[in-house]
C-alpha cells in the first residue's frame, strides 16, 4: 500500500445498529481524540447519569474558567510590568555603572560613609550582573504564551 | 434496523487516524484498537439503557455519550491550563517582587552616596 493511500478498517465486536456507514465512520473519526475519556463504568451509567455529570462538568468548567481569566489578566498585568522594568533597565544599568564607580572612588579616598564599601559594591555588583546583562534573571523575560480561550 | 460488524474510514479519516498515531507516539493499530474497545462499551451501555428505561437510538446515544466525552477532554484540558498559568503567575511574582527588593536596597545605597559625597554623578 502507498503511503498517504491507507483506508484503515476496523471490525467490532458487536453488531452495532447504523443506517449510514460513513456517517458513523465520519463521527468515529471526528471523536478519535476524546475516546480515552470514555469510562469503562459506562455500562453502569443511565442516560440520566450521563446528563447529571455532563452538567456536574460544565459548572465546574465555568468556574474554571472564571479562575483561568482572571489569572490570566493577573498574568498580563505582570508581564506588562516586567516589560517595563526590562525597558527601565537602561537607564537603571547608566546609574548603576556610574554608582559602582563612585563607590570604588570613595573607597580610595577613605571617605567614611555610613555603609561598608565592599558589601555596597558587592551588591551593586550582583544588582548589574543579575538584572542588567545576559545573565539577567531569565524570569522576567521569558515569555510564555498562554491562549486567552 | 441495518447493522454493522465493520467499519472502513476513508482517506481523510484514516489520516486524521495516522496524525493522531503520530501526535501521540503510538502504532497506528493501538489507536485503531480503541474503536472495537469504546463501540464494546458503548453497545453494552446502550443496550443496557434500553431494557431499563429509555427509548433511545444507537446513535442518539452514541451522541450523547461522544459529546460527554468531549467534554470531559475540554475539562482536562483546562485544568492543565490553569495549573500551567497559576505557575507561572507565581514564577514572575516572585521575581518581580525579588527585584523590587533588590532595586530598593541599591537606591538605598545610591541615596546615602549622593546625600553625603555629594558630587556630579546623576
Amino acid at each position: 500500500m502507498k503511503i498517504g493511500t491507507t483506508m484503515f478498517t476496523v471490525k467490532f465486536k458487536d453488531k452495532i445498529p447504523c443506517d449510514n456507514e460513513s456517517i458513523l465512520a465520519s463521527d468515529l473519526a471526528y471523536y478519535l481524540y476524546y475516546l480515552d475519556t470514555i469510562p469503562k463504568e459506562l455500562i453502569e451509567w443511565t442516560l440520566e447519569d450521563i446528563s447529571k455529570k455532563r452538567l456536574e462538568d460544565e459548572t465546574l468548567f465555568t468556574e474554571m474558567s472564571r479562575e483561568y481569566s482572571d489569572l490570566f489578566k493577573e498574568y498580563a498585568l505582570i508581564r506588562l510590568k516586567a516589560n517595563e522594568l526590562y525597558e527601565r533597565n537602561r537607564t537603571v544599568a547608566l546609574t548603576m555603572g556610574l554608582l559602582r564607580q563612585k563607590l570604588i572612588k570613595l573607597k580610595e579616598s577613605n571617605k567614611e560613609l555610613p555603609l561598608d564599601y565592599d558589601k555596597s559594591i558587592e551588591i551593586v555588583e550582583n544588582f548589574i550582573y543579575r538584572y542588567l546583562t545576559k545573565k539577567q534573571d531569565k524570569r522576567l523575560v521569558e515569555q510564555v504564551v498562554f491562549q486567552e480561550r | 434496523m441495518k447493522s454493522v460488524k465493520q467499519i472502513t474510514f476513508n482517506l481523510t479519516e484514516s489520516r486524521r487516524i495516522k496524525n493522531y498515531a503520530q501526535k501521540n507516539n503510538l502504532e497506528e493499530k493501538e489507536v485503531l484498537s480503541k474503536y472495537p474497545k469504546v463501540m464494546h462499551i458503548l453497545f453494552q451501555a446502550w443496550k443496557k439503557n434500553q431494557t431499563t428505561s429509555q427509548e433511545i437510538s444507537f446513535k442518539d446515544f452514541f451522541l450523547q455519550v461522544m459529546k460527554f466525552a468531549e467534554f470531559e477532554f475540554r475539562l482536562k484540558e483546562r485544568k492543565g491550563d490553569l495549573k500551567l498559568i497559576n505557575e507561572h503567575v507565581k514564577i514572575l511574582r516572585d521575581a518581580l517582587e525579588e527585584y523590587e527588593q533588590d532595586y530598593t536596597t541599591v537606591i538605598k545605597i545610591e541615596k546615602i552616596v549622593k546625600d553625603i559625597a555629594g558630587g556630579t554623578f546623576l
